[in-house]
């Protein structure tokens, strides 16, 4: 009995000591303010400036918003992220939590002087999730980008989030870059990160203001030029938005996208990818990689300018021709770009010569990317257009000759 | 040390005092006496038993020109039907030259003038006045050592009525009433079966409550009928108002939050808890019947399960489930999530919450705590209000919770809508008894997730279960047929498959008779010729 007893009053004493040890990570809601983006630029005088862009909570909500500045951006010098988000309150009032950061934006300084190596406090924090968008800003400074405001999301960091998902989503404008698949490509020896541009575009005088928001057409707005190329941890160059098209296509990770093929001299159809999926095949034939790309596109005509007579089958075949040729040249001419201009498999095709030929890539995996660039490439597209839309036959068609 | 062990000693002697008290009042003598052959002694004995009371008649009668007394309780007899049934034929026999000289002759005389009617006799003045206060009228002659006790009980009951707390829509609508008799008679007229038995025992050493034990012969495990009579009989209580009190004394164990024992107001429901091979117990004055043994599942489901399509009835089931989880960790997750895993919330929930909580004062768990209490203080006031200011509770608890603490801006709005979805699902439960056990464990769950957060809400969890696989009912284990898992019983837990897929008894109940309708088939429609 009093045994039992003893071990029972053990137990309880377990028990509380669960309890006495919680509470200590307790946070309420109206302690803390989320950090919704943060901007990593070069310092003056240290190694690295963050400026983190926290949110008015009550300014983001219908109910008691009453016009001030939906967010407050703070920005100060440092040689570590991790201390600066610690010390943010030099400026700041509250407890900051990164948990719910959309953006981090990494100046073109940053990323050109190859100081990459806060990665990897962003890959060991706990309170760092693995969605947020890594962002290069093109032409500016990183922390303007976090100045920009926008009616709808109201800060600019949730505007781009929304933003680049829908992008990536419609037309495929964003390579869709997490955390993780940075790293793992910077670790890859068959690969090498990339990472969406931002860019400012207007006017920049009136950027860092809640006017911004009063006039129907932006006086300043973030605007996606394109993609960074990465070699490795430094940033080499930059490809236009259809590079990043092609970048998606190759990473089959293409939802949806438009194409405007020319069908006569200047005249286009127009067609509305909706499925698409792509092979890729590596070989290393004669110490030279080949690297094979099936792409297999479904599309909807969604627009002709040509005419054609769409209830004829052979137009079908026609314009099915045309696009798998046009995409066929797009996506060669941007893979060839990447060879000749920056040299460095941002596809990673290395990854599948690693997985297809791995006796090949043995051979050459500590020289890939001199590989790489004299790698063959060939592009094989399957294209169908499976509807045209409401209309067999174009009003075009049935136009009074003039 | 000697002081307490004297203390204890005086202590215990003062306990054995106090239940020689008590025995010694419940085993009195007192009455045990014979019949006395003078009836004027015999009156003056009843009357000395009963005092003064002032529905007790003693009046007095002549038979077959024997001077004799008429006894009852006006409270507990039918005065018309003595007169109908018992007073005539006495009365009408008192011309005729039979004669009753002694016992055996009044024993004669009553077989052939009150054959098929209902009498007693008795010998001892202790049974005369157990008959007198059970609805009997006594008759006693002059000359006679034995009386003669005639059934007449007062049927003062009420109608019987829809069940209050657990209606349903489509089925039988009759609920038991308070009388254990009409009980019985509902019991009877849906399960017309031999073999059906209702065992009485009588309980509470002052009130005598009669109380019945029914179960099916043949159906119910005898080891677990035999543990049921055993746990009935050690029941040492004086007084029995509600089946609820025998509850307590017969639960395994009554240190948990769940009830052990199932019960019910519905004779459709307790037809169907016999059929499966369980026991009731039917306590006179109380609508509500026990049933036994009764595991966790029992509480999710209800008779009406079985007279709706199954898909539908599955769904609901579902429902049932998923509101008992809600009314039981709904707030708690709540503040968990709110205090310490925000990364958990989507961002725009996050930030929709966040401006709702910014001029909150109170941290989340007090916050929660104001309104589970005031939810509580009002559920309570509600049920006890008299009828006539019963609407005043809801106007001014809904103006109070709902609005007022909202725009005061000492409780968030989202604070609202998570008391109320906890407070409806608690609701959800078809017994009243088990939605208790939610009720009570939500505010250990709320103070373990503001110390521990989603830890603390999963230990709490863990401890639940843990505790809930420890619980028997009657031998049986509370979560079977989950745990222990028992594969032909899932067709009617969490699932209700059509009836006719269900050929077994569940055996969670250990059935004697497993088999229940071994040719039950699905319908086919009638085939068309030449296909």
């Amino acid at each position: 009995m009093g045994y039992t007893r003893v071990i029972k009053l053990l137990l309880l004493c377990c028990v509380f000591t669960f309890m006495t040890t919680g509470c200590w990570d307790r946070k309420e809601l109206n302690e803390i303010s989320l950090i919704s983006g943060i901007a990593i630029d070069k310092g003056e005088n240290k190694k690295y400036k963050l400026s983190a862009e926290t949110v008015n909570i009550t300014e983001l909500s219908p109910k008691t918003k009453g016009g001030e500045t939906p967010s407050v951006v703070y920005t100060q010098e440092g040689d570590t992220i991790s201390e600066l988000v610690q010390k943010m309150n030099t400026g700041l009032s509250r407890k900051l939590i990164l948990s719910h950061m959309s953006v981090v934006v990494i100046s073109e300084e940053i990323a050109k002087s190859s100081l990459m190596e806060f990665l990897d406090y962003m890959d060991r924090y706990r309170e760092v999730r693995n969605d947020f968008n890594l962002v290069v800003a093109k032409g500016v400074k990183a922390e303007e980008i976090l100045t920009v405001l926008y009616p709808f999301q109201k800060i600019s960091t949730l505007k781009l989030k929304v933003q680049l998902n829908t992008l990536q989503d419609e037309w495929g404008g964003d390579p869709d870059v997490r955390l993780k698949d940075f790293i793992q490509a910077l670790v890859s020896k068959g690969r090498s990160p990339v990472a969406v541009a931002l860019t400012v575009s207007g006017t920049k005088h009136i950027q860092n203001s809640t006017d911004i928001m009063k006039h129907p057409i932006p006086p300043s707005l973030i605007t996606v030029p394109g993609m960074a190329v990465f070699d490795k941890e430094k940033l080499v160059g930059y490809l236009p938005l259809e590079g990043v098209r092609v970048y998606l296509w190759t990473q089959n990770k293409l939802r949806h996208t438009s194409l405007s093929v020319p069908c006569s001299k200047d005249k286009y159809i127009n067609v509305f990818v909706y499925n698409s999926s792509t092979n890729v095949k590596a070989r290393g034939k004669n110490d030279v990689p080949h690297i094979q790309l099936n792409i297999k596109v479904e599309t909807i005509l969604d627009g002709t300018q040509c005419g054609a007579d769409l209830s004829k089958h052979s137009s079908y075949v026609d314009y099915e021709r045309k696009a798998a040729d046009f995409i066929r040249a797009e996506v060669l001419a941007t893979i060839k770009k990447v060879q000749k201009d920056f040299g460095t498999d941002i596809f990673g095709f290395g990854d599948h010569m690693h997985l297809q030929d791995p006796a090949y890539f043995h051979k050459v995996s500590d020289r890939w990317q001199e590989a790489f660039k004299k790698a063959n490439i060939e592009v094989k597209v399957d294209a169908r257009i499976r509807r045209s839309g409401l209309d067999t036959k174009s009003f075009l068609q049935q136009l009074p000759p003039r | 040390m000697r002081d307490l062990t004297t203390w204890f000693k005086a202590k215990i002697r003062q306990k054995q005092i106090r239940e020689e008290r008590i025995y010694s009042y419940h085993s009195s003598t007192e009455g045990d006496k014979h019949i006395h052959s003078e009836v004027e002694i015999n009156k003056q004995e009843i009357r000395s038993i009963f005092g003064n009371t002032a529905d007790l008649h003693t009046i007095g009668i002549r038979v077959q020109g024997r001077e004799g007394m008429l006894s009852y309780l006006s409270s507990t007899i039918d005065l018309q039907m003595v007169n109908q049934i018992f007073m005539e034929p006495l009365s009408d026999l008192d011309g005729t030259e039979s004669e009753i000289d002694n016992d055996e002759e009044l024993e004669r005389y009553m077989q052939t003038s009150f054959s098929g009617k209902k009498y007693v006799m008795a010998s001892t003045l202790n049974q005369l006045t157990w008959l007198i206060l059970s609805g009997y009228v006594v008759v006693c002659l002059d000359g006679m050592t034995r009386a003669v006790a005639l059934y007449c009980p007062q049927k003062s009951q009420r109608a019987i009525e829809e069940p209050t707390t657990q209606t349903v829509i489509k089925g039988p609508k009759e609920g038991f009433t308070e009388s254990a008799e009409q009980s019985i008679t509902l019991i009877r007229k849906r399960i017309k079966n031999p073999k059906l038995r209702f065992e009485p025992f009588q309980l509470g050493t002052e009130t005598h409550t009669s109380i019945y034990l029914a179960y099916i012969e043949g159906i119910i495990n005898p080891a677990i009928l035999q543990e049921v009579r055993k746990r009935i009989q050690s029941i040492h209580t004086n007084a029995v108002f509600d089946s609820g009190m025998i509850e307590e004394f017969i639960t395994d164990k009554t240190m948990t939050p769940f009830p052990l024992v199932f019960n019910t107001e519905r004779p459709d429901t307790t037809a169907a808890n016999l059929i499966s091979g369980k026991a009731m117990i039917i306590v006179d004055g109380s609508p509500f019947v026990l049933s036994m043994p009764a595991t966790l599942n029992d509480f999710f489901q209800i008779s009406e399960d079985y007279y709706q399509p199954f898909m539908m009835a599955t769904f609901i089931r579902f429902i049932r489930y998923i509101a008992f989880l809600i009314a039981l960790i709904m707030p708690a997750a709540y503040v968990a999530i709110i205090t310490y895993h925000h990364e958990l919330l989507p961002t725009p929930l996050m930030i929709s919450i966040m401006a709702q909580r910014e001029s909150i004062p109170f941290p989340a768990v007090v916050e929660v705590l104001i309104m589970e209490f005031t939810f509580e203080i009002l559920r309570e006031a509600g049920i006890r209000m008299p009828r006539a200011v019963g609407m005043t509770v809801s106007v001014v608890g809904g103006l109070v919770i709902g609005q007022a603490a909202v725009e005061a801006g000492i409780i968030s709005s989202i604070m609202v809508i998570i008391v109320a979805l906890t407070a409806i699902a608690s609701f959800v439960s078809p017994v009243y008894s088990f939605s208790m056990a939610a009720r009570l464990l939500r505010f250990g769950l709320v103070i373990l997730a503001a110390s521990l957060g989603l830890y603390g809400v999963m230990l709490g969890l863990f401890f639940m279960v843990g505790h809930l696989n420890s619980l028997r009912s009657f031998g049986i284990p509370y979560l079977s047929p989950m745990a222990p898992f028992i594969l032909e019983d899932q067709k009617d837990v969490i699932l209700r498959l059509p009836v006719f897929s269900m050929k077994k008894r569940p055996t969670s109940n250990q059935p004697a008779d497993v088999i229940k309708q071994p040719n039950a088939h699905s319908p086919t429609p009638p085939q068309k010729e030449g296909t």
